[in-house]
């Protein structure tokens, strides 16, 4: 992983090697990451897809990233993460920048902006070297924040020939969040919880679990007239210091060059106007010398609990235009329920990845993805969408 | 069915290259089986089974040395191994064995430091090192 060419650093680590004790200055080292990707749509009516459309383009998915590590003892690490990316006009910013302080070899902690181990990928999404596919399987991985500011507790052992790490995360998120496509103002207070990942050599396992005060400044103040008789209701849809919850549980197996994988996660916010999330895919793919072919299922449901609807008194006088109350009643609830609430979401996705290792540190990627939905809030459920990506993932 | 698997064998070592040796300090009485190393070239064992410090030292990427020790005990291609170290770099968790150019550095830092195993090719290894595995 290290540059071969930084032979000064190879020069003074081996000098470390070698000595049995070490009072030389920070070790330091660099380590980078990019992936440069293109893609085109095949459907010129439809929606963006990861990005793309139908054009060709090469920002949407592309990114630099670089890391920098130094052991400032033999206990303490420092680590800050540098990421540009192309959909931000490559403009870098610190992804994470951590302090890590080592009790002993199975245990440390570090503190600053760290990335949250939310899901099986969730910690290195953005190396795609380190997975077959061409991107993390979406319908689970486009969960809108990855970092937070605060603590991770790592454990990490061996019983017997399995391994056991166990991360303990606890911190807050500050900035926007996409809410119905439209970047909101967000805090995630409180977040903390657990992961647990178990691997016997060629198989592994992971179960995960967070929970979070979330606060979202999406403004439903406008409806809130229509509970004036039940506000207790119209507090069920506002997103103020609501319990948020992340589920995930999963599966890898690669034996004999055969790979497999499963994951399922759930995620939702109680009492509020966000869906309960249901995600999940099934993976499987065979590798051939330096090529890997692998085809992966994935499924999204998002569904809502309009029960708070019920709030709206069974008759309502609507200022502007008097009508029959009842009727006005049963719009509201209408408007309410699907125009308040976010869409409710079923999608199924196909994907077909080639992967070419064409040199050790370099892979090249040919991905075909089919996305379609069989609901979706107010427009055809007939929607579908496919698109054909290429690009080249490389660490150095 | 032996004498072909003898052939084969015998083929594919000829046509290769020549066994390689895994190597520690003279004083490291830990017994080393394949597992076990392996463990410590993954980074997901620190130390010797006696619990001493185990320090694993890598020759360097694409030598035939590394890649005959990777392919025959570790059992990854040099891909599949970058893909593993990749997900540990970045996500803080580990770095990758240090590199050396040649057995002699190998075996000059091997014979200094106790808690040091490297590899390098059988022919190399002299009297200041001790071999625990060959293949």
């Amino acid at each position: 992983m290290k540059l071969n060419r930084n032979s000064l650093l190879i020069a003074g680590s081996i000098v470390a090697l070698g000595m049995t004790s070490t009072n030389a200055s920070a070790e330091v080292r660099i380590n980078g990451f990019a992936s440069i990707y293109g893609g085109i749509t095949t459907d010129s009516d439809q929606d963006k897809l990861f990005g793309y459309d139908d054009d060709v383009a090469f920002n949407p998915e592309s990114l630099f990233g670089l890391q920098v590590s130094a052991d400032i003892s033999e206990k303490l690490t420092a680590t800050a993460q540098l990421l540009a990316r192309g959909e931000n006009d490559y403009d870098a910013d610190f992804e994470w920048a951590y302090l890590t302080y080592s009790f002993n070899d199975e245990m440390s902690l570090s503190a600053g902006r760290i990335r949250i181990p939310l899901f099986m990928y969730s910690e290195y999404l953005d190396v795609g070297y380190a997975y077959p596919w061409a991107r993390t399987p979406q319908a689970v991985y486009d969960v809108n924040f990855n970092n937070m500011d605060g603590l991770r507790f790592n454990y990490a052992t061996s019983l017997g020939m399995w391994d056991a790490e166990l991360q303990a995360v606890y911190g807050k998120f500050d900035g926007d969040l996409n809410i119905g496509g439209v970047p909101t103002a967000s805090t995630l207070e409180n977040f903390a919880g657990l992961s647990l990942d178990l691997t016997y050599d060629w198989f592994s396992v992971r179960a995960s679990y967070y929970a979070t005060s979330v606060t979202i400044g999406a403004d439903v103040s406008a409806i809130q007239p229509f509970f004036a008789l039940e506000p207790e209701k119209y507090n069920d849809l506002v997103i103020e210091e609501d319990t948020g919850t992340f589920g995930g549980i999963g599966a890898t197996v690669d034996y004999n060059d055969w790979i497999l994988g499963v994951e399922w996660v759930t995620y939702t916010v109680d009492d509020s106007i966000i869906q309960t999330t249901d995600a999940g895919y099934v993976t499987i793919g065979k590798r051939f010398d330096s090529s890997t072919i692998i085809y992966t299922y994935s499924f999204l449901e998002a569904t809502n609990d309009t029960s708070a609807v019920s709030g709206i008194p069974s008759t309502l006088c609507l200022a502007p235009n008097p009508a029959d109350p009842t009727q006005c009643a049963l719009l509201a609830r209408d408007f309410v329920a699907n125009d308040v609430f976010l869409a409710e979401v079923e999608n199924d996705n196909h994907s077909v990845t080639y992967r070419w290792d064409f040199n050790p540190a370099a892979a090249l990627k040919f991905d075909y993805t089919y996305k379609e939905y069989s609901l979706r809030d107010n427009l055809p459920s007939d929607d579908s969408q496919g698109v054909f990506t290429v690009g080249v993932d490389l660490v150095f | 069915m032996k004498t072909l698997a003898f052939i084969l064998l015998t083929l594919f070592s000829s046509a290769s290259m020549a066994e390689i040796a895994v190597i520690v300090h003279p004083s490291n009485a830990s017994a080393l089986d394949d597992s076990s190393i392996t463990r410590i070239f993954l980074g997901k064992a620190k130390s010797f089974p006696d619990g001493s410090q185990a320090i694993a030292v890598n020759q360097s990427e694409g030598s035939a040395a590394t890649n005959y020790f990777n392919e025959n005990l570790v059992g990854k291609s040099a891909s599949q191994l970058k893909a593993y170290w990749s997900k540990l770099v970045f996500t803080g968790k580990g770095t990758p064995p240090q590199e050396v150019a040649s057995d002699a550095e190998v075996i000059e830092l091997v014979s200094k430091n106790p808690s040091l195993i490297g590899y390098v090719d059988a022919s190399s290894v002299d009297g200041s090192v001790k071999a625990v595995i060959t293949f």
